[in-house]
């Protein structure tokens, strides 16, 4: 029975018409599901239950998308942690950039925000959204498609999307018709059901298994058997250990280089003036890769050849299961720095420092003696306090305490500066000469998590054109009493296309018979 | 200059010079309502535009030696073409002269855009230098240019549903989407007025030079000496490396935006949505309404592998990590995110139609945003780009 909506007389379920006041009764029917029972539709309300229904609903999903994509774009108005300026703590940084609203934006976390534990949160609440949402519909869907009947209730059939009544004289000839673009046909009697493309109704479900695959991704990638990430510097000519890998993985830098485009070229001096300096073409590295045996800690240990490559950007190598990438250099840093020393009678004496392992103590030919007090490998100024920017001897200064006998003077030195601390000035010490070298950065990585990534888009993809380039199309041929048929159709989107196709069957039919 | 690449800036022009023709034609049969020997002649005069867009390319590839989508001017005229593209074919299709104008329009203010950034033919560095670069650039090209057709088929909807008798809310948003796009023409028409005359102003600050292009209403806080009697001190909180400039830039599109939108009232007396309705009233909305998300449902996927899958594989190779939250990757997930919740709210009852149309609005601003804003904001507002 249904109610009609104007005049509240109850009519037959397939009557079109209301019998009392002749209103439209036909409301089309929503055929997402084929009407199937879904978990989350049951009555029972256990928590489980209420979880269940709160992630399977589709609003809530979206609300949850919605959320995330709202905070995404947050975390893009100041810049996030990882790409503030080398040398700058956060705290400095959003502060005196932005004012009172960095200070917030730092205080509130937006920014690490992708990596703070509630956005992980948040994606692991899509993840829950797009996993249940989906197991509520597929199981259902899944059977109601697999048992479908050819016949059908006729008020089923006339709340179709399209819906003819037609006399069909030439039934071989129409079903010819509809099997050559691709429908197959079931017959019960002498009705029929034709359908095409019922696969495509799995495109979502495949869809989100991909999407899923990659949230696991990234969730175990938080885990080192899967990921790791190192990082070193080796300077030409010399070998480093990897991090982290039990002292048994070592590269040797044989020599890094650094290739620029020729200023001159016709091509490109436009652009490369523009720039106003070289454009570089290539950084790359020669590298050997060893493995070492396994040795007692402290000693150096035997090193066997494992691999012999050139590295260069967006051409990383491979050796013991690890990905080598160039990712970084430093041109000219200075190895050692040599500074003269001059003592009150005018004698001076020269000493070598390492930028690497300095000394504490130098005793110098003159009778000076040099203490270290303070070593700064990248010194720069902070308001009027010494501070250094990075680990690396880029911009060496030191502090020492010069002394003779019971005077001592307090001196900061660096490449083109001495500063006496003390007032005083009774000796002199100066930089005269400086050996320098040229460092690769190299990452090494071992990421398991890649192929499951790669999976996870593969299987998106898969669904994606899978769902969204095939329709799933129904048509169903229904011999009325009278012996004309009752025609009508389901398309699970394009509704307009599937019109235009079910016109030209028709059309092309009709016009056989006519002709 | 080589004379390759001088032929190939005359074909670019050629394209866009066809494309202008294609506005008018295809605007004229639309007037005539009919599907006769104008239309078809304004789909070849576009098809020919394009051609001499493909040449430029394909010369300018040759010139260069790398495929050119390598920084934005290259990327922008790509853009344009695969709009164009895409218009051409959804054509064949779909056959509404009006959605053909919209498409035009959207790619030659694109391409004229893009006419203003940099064009020399600049030497790529390392990173740049991968076959995944040029096949994730053209991909996500593509896949925007399919999405973006929602967005005309949106526009074109709005137009037709929204009741211009009642000056309401949506009406005016119709308003400001209009004069948002005549923004873009006003700042081009601009741009090649004063290069036409080859105005220049050189704005002194402590430390640097700036060369405008434009009047300099917007300078920045360290200046020291400018040309121009007006000038406006950028606040404070806006330092990055020529920030006044670009503030300079979006100020004067606004202003000559809302200069174009006032002189076009004056001809039409009416509200520009109420001048455009006419025209729309008889294209078949449910069909709109399915054009808009067929090309959703098209564009998607052609997106996620373009803007998403091989953007990663590129990044993996050039930066050993396949993802780098860098703002411009952000607003890919951010777009890619957005036709996902497109394509679930269309499910949900009563959000087909109007409210989808809406929707592909939207979502175009957002891919626009990716596109200039980003760098013009986001990033070119902070000090380190
Ligand atoms: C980034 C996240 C997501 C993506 C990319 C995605 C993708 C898709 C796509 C492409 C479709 C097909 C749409 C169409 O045919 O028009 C779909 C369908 C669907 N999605 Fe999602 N989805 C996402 C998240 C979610 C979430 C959070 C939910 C949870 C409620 C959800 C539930 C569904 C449902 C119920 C369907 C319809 C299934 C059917 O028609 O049988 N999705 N999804």
């Amino acid at each position: 029975m249904q109610k009609c909506s104007i005049c509240k007389h109850e009519n037959n379920l397939d009557s079109e018409r209301c019998h009392n006041c002749g209103n439209v009764l036909i409301e089309k029917l929503d055929m997402r599901y084929e009407g199937a029972d879904r978990r989350s539709q049951q009555r029972t309300q256990t928590i489980i239950d209420k979880i269940w229904r709160f992630f399977a609903s589709v609003r809530n999903g979206m609300y949850i998308l919605l959320l995330v994509l709202l905070i995404t774009a947050i975390g893009t108005i100041l810049p996030q942690r990882a790409y503030i300026p080398i040398g700058r703590t956060p705290q400095e940084f959003y502060e005196s950039e932005y004012g009172v609203f960095g200070s917030l934006y730092l205080d509130l976390g937006f920014d690490q925000l992708y990596s703070s534990w509630w956005y992980m949160t948040l994606l692991g609440l899509l993840g829950a959204s797009i996993l249940i949402a989906s197991i509520d519909r597929f199981f259902p869907l899944y059977r109601a498609l697999k048992l479908q009947p050819v016949k059908r209730k006729k008020h089923f059939l006339i709340r179709q999307v399209y819906v003819r009544y037609k006399e069909i004289s030439n039934q071989e000839r129409l079903l010819k018709q509809i099997r050559g673009r691709g429908y197959r046909i079931r017959q019960n009697g002498e009705d029929y059901l034709a359908e095409k493309n019922r696969f495509a109704r799995w495109g979502p479900y495949v869809n989100h298994i991909g999407l899923l695959l990659v949230l696991l991704a990234a969730f175990l990638r938080l885990f080192p058997y899967f990921y790791q990430d190192e990082f070193v510097w080796i300077r030409d000519g010399e070998t480093a250990v990897v991090p982290d890998t039990d002292q048994s993985l070592f590269i040797k830098n044989e020599q890094f280089s650094v290739d620029t485009y020729e200023n001159d070229d016709p091509k490109f001096e436009a652009a490369i003036e523009q720039e106003g300096r070289s454009i570089p073409k290539s950084f790359s590295t020669d590298i050997i890769v060893y493995k070492a045996e396994d040795h007692i800690a402290g000693e150096t240990p035997d090193l066997d050849v494992l691999n012999q490559m050139t590295v260069s950007v967006n051409h990383p190598g491979k050796a013991a299961g690890f990905t080598i990438y160039q990712s970084g250099y430093q041109l000219n840093e200075f190895s050692s720095l040599t500074l003269r020393t001059e003592n009150e009678e005018g004698v001076t004496a020269d000493f070598k420092i390492d930028t690497e392992n300095p000394q504490a103590d130098y005793e110098l030919d003159n009778g000076l003696q040099a203490k270290l007090v303070d070593y700064y490998p990248d010194y720069q100024l902070d308001g009027d306090k010494i501070i250094t920017a990075t680990k690396f001897p880029r911009n060496p200064g030191f502090v020492f305490d010069i002394s003779e006998d019971n005077h001592t003077e307090r001196l900061f030195i660096a490449i083109d500066e001495a500063v006496s601390k003390t007032g005083t000035n009774n000796y002199s010490v100066r930089a005269v000469d400086y050996d320098t070298h040229n460092v690769t950065g190299l990452s090494v990585k071992r990421d398991l998590t890649l192929p499951v990534f790669l999976l996870g888009g593969l299987i998106f993809m898969i669904g994606l054109i899978q769902g969204l380039y095939w329709q799933h199309r129904r048509i169903w041929l229904q011999r009325q009493a009278d012996g004309s048929y009752l025609i009508a159709g389901h398309t699970n989107k394009h509704t307009s296309s599937f019109e235009r196709e079910m016109d030209r069957i028709f059309d092309i039919c009709d016009k056989g018979e006519s002709s | 200059m080589d004379k390759l690449s001088i032929l190939s800036g005359h074909l670019l022009e050629a394209a866009f010079i066809s494309y202008l023709f294609g506005i008018v034609l295809f605007t004229w049969s639309a007037a005539k309502q009919r599907h006769g020997v104008t239309e078809r002649i304004a789909w070849g005069v576009t098809a020919a535009g394009w051609i001499a867009q493909l040449g430029f390319f394909i010369l300018r590839w040759v010139y260069s030696g790398h495929a050119p989508v390598s920084n934005l001017f290259e990327f922008m005229t790509f853009f344009g073409m695969m709009l164009i593209l895409v218009l051409l074919i959804v054509y064949r299709f779909y056959r509404y002269q009006l959605l053909a104008v919209m498409a035009l329009v959207i790619s030659i203010l694109i391409i004229g855009c893009a006419a203003m950034f940099p064009r020399e033919v600049a030497p790529l560095v390392p990173s740049l230098q991968s076959h995944w670069l040029y096949i994730h650039v053209t991909t996500a090209a593509l896949g925007e240019a399919v999405l973006a057709v929602s967005f005309f088929a949106g526009f074109l909807y709005i137009l037709h549903e929204t009741d211009q008798e009642k000056p309401d809310r949506r009406v005016w948003l119709i308003e400001a989407i209009i004069a948002l796009i005549l923004s873009v023409a006003g700042y081009m028409l601009l741009a090649i007025l004063f290069r036409t005359f080859g105005y220049t102003a050189t704005v002194m600050t402590a430390d640097a030079s700036i060369i405008y292009q434009l009047p300099p209403f917007f300078v920045p806080i360290d200046m020291v000496s400018s040309p121009f009697p007006f000038k406006v001190s950028v606040p404070d909180w806006m330092r990055g490396e020529n920030a006044a400039l670009k503030l300079n830039t979006i100020f004067l599109s606004l202003l000559s935006g809302c200069v174009l939108y006032i002189l076009i009232r004056f001809f039409t007396r009416k509200r520009i949505g109420a001048a455009l309705q006419p025209f729309v009233q008889r294209m078949p909305k449910d069909m709109l309404d399915d054009i808009g998300y067929r090309s959703v449902a098209v564009g998607f996927p052609i997106f996620t592998l373009g803007a998403l899958i091989f953007a990663m594989i590129w990044a993996q190779q050039a930066w050993d990590r396949f993802w780098g939250w860098d703002p411009k990757e952000v607003w890919a997930l951010i777009t890619w995110l957005f036709y996902a919740a497109y394509l679930h709210i269309r499910m949900l009852r009563g959000w087909q139609g109007i409210r989808s149309a809406w929707l592909a609005v939207i979502g175009f601003c957002i891919i626009m945003f990716n596109l200039l804003a980003v760098n013009l904001l986001i990033v070119g507002l902070h000090a380190y780009a």
